[in-house]
């Protein structure tokens, strides 16, 4: 069932994994209602726009520039502003890569904290991007989110996309020496399906033939996936997908794990086993350095990788700081890349160290409806309701423009387009007409479950909402209450709205599907409101079993149509991915979902 | 003295017992539970439609709430503190790792608050009504009144930004070989802010203790004597003064451990507290448990040192 396979991006926002530093400063904060650093050190921006940075490092560590590296690095000719959402979607506001860089220097990125460095298990995009760097994988995703091969030199898929041929780069080798070869992959597919092991990705790959029979141990081998040489893996999927290359590349891509190291570690052992806070063995362009716990993670350049060029930083260190402190740090350059909320852009734009970029992200900001209320049941009230909120105003204040308005979640990638429907735009009058034909008596007051804290903008923007429904009489209670409890009460579908952050929508049409399918019911899938629509759980198969991109367009149109007619969700907008980048790193190229950015460190260097 | 240390070991006991008796029945009782808080919808699919249910039945929480406080007080009495619900890894590990970060935070802290404390409280006493007297209270009540949250940012506001002179977060320079003189600069700012809102309280009661005790009949012996006032005031009096603080101190142990969670937080200071937070935000039991034993360890071991350090040093004091 790899329609599943994007789901998590959503519950990064919305379930409480660990310590959220932000949450938690919020919980503070909110007691005396006033943000107190962020004020503070808005007043020094404004007061000290030129404020010397001290570096923190007292001296890089001087690494004598070995011969054959190229020479030094360019000076990093960064944009002058942000760009606008519709130019960044080009290269534009792409920080100059050096023509050659330097050998050598450090990065420092902030990070969050790890439940686990094992990327059989890791849920959160952070993670995932460090253990991309560390380990390779058969294919992994790029900036625009396309998958690209990584390890691999070859990959044939089949006319009916059914069957895929991956071919491994010759020669390529884990940090310990030992060959990466077809077996490594093999072992780590069948960890990744054993149902003993619990994996995060055992979902996304049950499409491989036998993969489940394996996972059940109903089967000695998966039968889908085989290894006729040292070099060659063949997957054989149980139905044509045309977008399996992003199941298994998702992000950090199933990362190659070393047999050889783990081959005897029970799969229900794996999890809590050493390597998953220590991978010290892999196969990528940089290696495990040391994690100390809470604080930091180190990670080395692998100077035998043999998987393509080598990285060009010495080591990238990646800090777990609290949002607040991690803008302090910034400031006083201690930090080289962070991802910036919205309310902080201005300030950072004034640091004339740091650069800020921004580009349009694949998720989108929405509350969904419980399908399954009488009382909501007919669309023409929640056609209504999308008419009583006046989103450009709301994208103008609260978002300082940095978001684009979608009223339905088909919006890319590029082949796709977005389709020209219905805007909704906000008009009270019509909001009323609408609600009255639908038969709105204005007896319920609608519950929408909401968890405060995850950004400014969020907490911004809910009460608007309420405000602007309720001037059409629609009354609506903001439920607010921490991720824990909103994922139950979501799940027991004890709501009649949910507030929702997230998803990759930009990446694949097809990932609608997984949220919008009647088989992606919460709690197994990312459906929400317990929406049905049969033609939907037919145009959605039918769009993931054909590789043509024209008659997938088709497809794709037709379902965004339903969906901007019945408005399962009422979609707000699509925010954008907005970062600070230090201008001595060079090389940074700022990608469409935000916690993918350190998707090419391998590429950076620093200068300047 | 020592029938007195047995009996008030054992009457710790029930109190403990009562303590995570209570804890474990709120904590099970919030809204929520770790299933929900981790539970993956992806994962729920992938692994079959009881995934859920099996999950809980795999933590144990399908039992009733007495039976499993009973099986973790099972657990806890064979020194056994379980896994975490969350990361799968070994709760006395983890808290083993962030035990030490803590421990030099809040003594550093209650060292700094001693330091500032006594002097100023004494101070304050001999020069009542001064100049000094009256700054001291003003800044002592400030100090109690501001939150730690708030001094925490603003001095890193004043101290990493506009006078960046000290980091604004961490135990250690990233990337930097480790050293003392670095990790006293990394623990400065944390550990001022920390003892300057313990030091307010005490120079309260040093002062008053010190007042009072200025007036007794033997310090006016002292004086009469003809003795130098400093020996009347630091042989004589101070002595006598301290006694009170001494229990203050102890008693104040607890608070200065929960004192670390917020500062920690905002200092990104690997400790506990930041551990304690992360595990109530994903409904973690066996690790909220486990440092709420702590923690009730340490006020029930607070309060016992009090009382026993009172007999040491006052010798009016017997306990039978």
């Amino acid at each position: 069932m790899s329609q599943h396979q994007h789901l998590d991006r959503l519950h990064d926002d919305v379930t409480p994994r660990g310590l959220s530093r932000r949450g938690f400063m919020r919980m503070v904060l909110t007691g005396t209602g006033a943000t107190m650093l962020g004020a503070v050190v808005a007043a020094c921006g404004q007061q000290a726009p030129s404020a010397p940075a001290k570096p923190a490092e007292p001296a890089k560590p001087a690494e004598p520039a070995k011969p054959a590296a190229p020479a030094a690095a360019t000076t990093a000719s960064a944009p002058a502003a942000a760009a606008k959402p519709a130019e960044a979607a080009k290269p534009a506001a792409e920080v100059k890569p050096a023509a050659g860089g330097a050998s050598g220097g450090q990065v420092n990125i902030h990070w969050t904290k790890p439940l686990t460095l094992n990327p059989l298990f890791s849920t959160a995009g952070l993670e995932q991007g460090v253990e991309r760097l560390m380990f390779g994988a058969l294919v992994r995703v790029n900036d625009k989110l396309e998958a690209v091969p990584d390890l691999t030199e070859k990959i044939d898929v089949s006319p009916d996309a059914k069957t895929y041929t991956f071919t491994l780069k010759k020669g390529i080798t884990f940090t310990d020496g030992k060959p990466l070869t077809s077996k490594d992959v093999r072992f780590t597919y069948e960890r990744a399906v054993d149902k003993r092991a619990a994996t995060y990705w055992r979902g996304r790959l049950l499409d491989i033939q036998g993969a489940t029979e394996y996972g059940d141990q109903q089967a000695e081998k998966i039968s889908g996936l085989e290894t006729p040489d040292d070099s060659t893996v063949k997957m054989t999927l149980r139905k044509p997908d045309a977008t399996w290359l992003l199941t298994i590349g998702d992000f950090s891509g199933l990362s190659i794990l070393p047999e050889h190291i783990l081959k005897d570690v029970p799969p229900d052992q794996l999890a809590k086993h050493a390597f998953s806070l220590n991978p010290n063995v892999s196969g990528g362009a940089f290696k495990f350095g040391k994690y100390e716990t809470d604080q930091y993670l180190q990670l080395d350049r692998n100077d035998n990788y043999t998987g393509g060029p080598k990285a060009k930083l010495d080591r990238v260190f990646f800090k777990i700081l609290t949002p607040d402190v991690a803008l302090a740090q910034m400031d006083r350059g201690e930090l080289d890349l962070m991802i910036v909320p919205v309310s902080e852009m201005d300030r950072m734009k004034k640091n004339p160290n740091v650069s800020v970029v921004s580009v349009p992200s694949p998720s989108i900001d929405f509350l969904a409806y419980n399908m399954q209320r009488d009382y909501l049941k007919d669309k023409r009230i929640r056609q209504g309701m999308y008419h009583a909120i006046d989103r450009e105003a709301m994208i103008k204040a609260i978002m300082q423009g940095e978001a684009q308005l979608v009223s339905q979640t088909i919006i890319g990638p590029d082949w796709m387009g977005i389709p020209q429907l219905n805007d909704y735009k906000f008009d009270p009058n019509k909001a009323k007409q609408l609600l009255k034909e639908g038969g709105w008596d204005g007896s319920h007051t609608l519950q929408c479950l909401y968890t405060p804290g995850g950004s400014k903008e969020r907490d911004a923007y809910m009460p608007i909402l309420q405000q602007q429904f309720k001037d059409v009489g629609v009354n609506m209670e903001i439920v607010s209450s921490d991720g824990t409890e909103t994922a139950r009460r979501r799940n027991a579908g004890d709501f009649d709205l949910v507030q929702v952050s997230g998803g990759i929508f930009r990446q694949d049409p097809n990932v609608s599907g997984k949220y919008m399918e009647t088989i992606n019911w919460v709690p197994v899938g990312g459906n929400y409101g317990h929406y049905t629509n049969t033609r939907l759980d037919e145009l959605f198969p039918a769009g993931r079993a054909t590789p043509d991109k024209n008659e997938r367009q088709k497809i794709y149109t037709e379902a965004a149509q339903i969906m901007n007619d019945e408005l399962p969700w009422l979609c707000l907008w699509s925010p954008n991915s907005i970062f600070a980048v230090s201008k001595k790193l060079v090389g940074f190229k700022p990608p469409s979902y935000a916690t993918h950015n350190m998707w090419n460190a391998d590429e950076w260097s620093v200068g300047g | 003295m020592g029938t007195y240390l047995l009996r008030r070991l054992a009457i710790s006991v029930p109190v403990l017992l009562g303590i995570t008796l209570v804890v474990y029945v709120v904590i099970s009782l919030a809204p929520g539970d770790p299933v929900d808080a981790m539970i993956n919808p992806e994962m729920a699919a992938s692994m079959g439609p009881g995934y859920i249910e099996m999950k809980r039945e795999e933590l144990g929480l399908n039992q009733p709430i007495l039976v499993r406080y009973v099986l973790w007080l099972k657990e806890v009495a064979q020194g056994n503190l379980g896994f975490s619900f969350m990361d799968r890894q070994s709760i006395a590990g983890k808290i083993g790792e962030r035990l030490w970060p803590t421990l030099r935070l809040m003594l550093s802290a209650q060292v700094i608050a001693l330091c500032i404390a006594v002097p100023v409280g004494v101070m304050s006493a001999l020069k009542q009504y001064s100049l000094l007297d009256y700054g001291a209270t003003i800044l002592g009540f400030a100090a109690i009144s501001v939150p730690s949250f708030f001094l925490s940012l603003a001095g890193i506001y004043l101290f990493s930004l506009k006078i960046p002179i000290l980091p604004a977060a961490g135990m250690v320079t990233v990337g930097q070989e480790p050293s003392l003189a670095d990790a006293l600069w990394h623990l400065v700012l944390p550990a001022v802010v920390l003892g300057l809102a313990e030091a307010a309280p005490l120079i309260r009661y040093t002062r008053s203790s010190m007042l009072e005790v200025i007036r007794q009949d033997y310090v006016r012996v002292a004086r009469a004597k003809g003795l130098r006032e400093r020996t009347v005031i630091y042989q004589h009096a101070l002595r006598n003064a301290l006694i009170p603080l001494v229990t203050v101190v102890a008693l104040g142990l607890p608070r200065l451990l929960g004192g670390t969670v917020i500062v920690e937080a905002i200092f990104a200071w690997p400790g506990m507290g930041t551990l304690a937070i992360t595990a109530v935000r994903g409904r973690d039991y066996p690790v909220i448990m486990a440092i709420n034993l702590i923690s009730a360890v340490t006020i029930l071991l607070s309060n016992l040192l009090a009382d026993l350090i009172y007999a040491v040093i006052d010798p009016r004091i017997k306990y039978s």
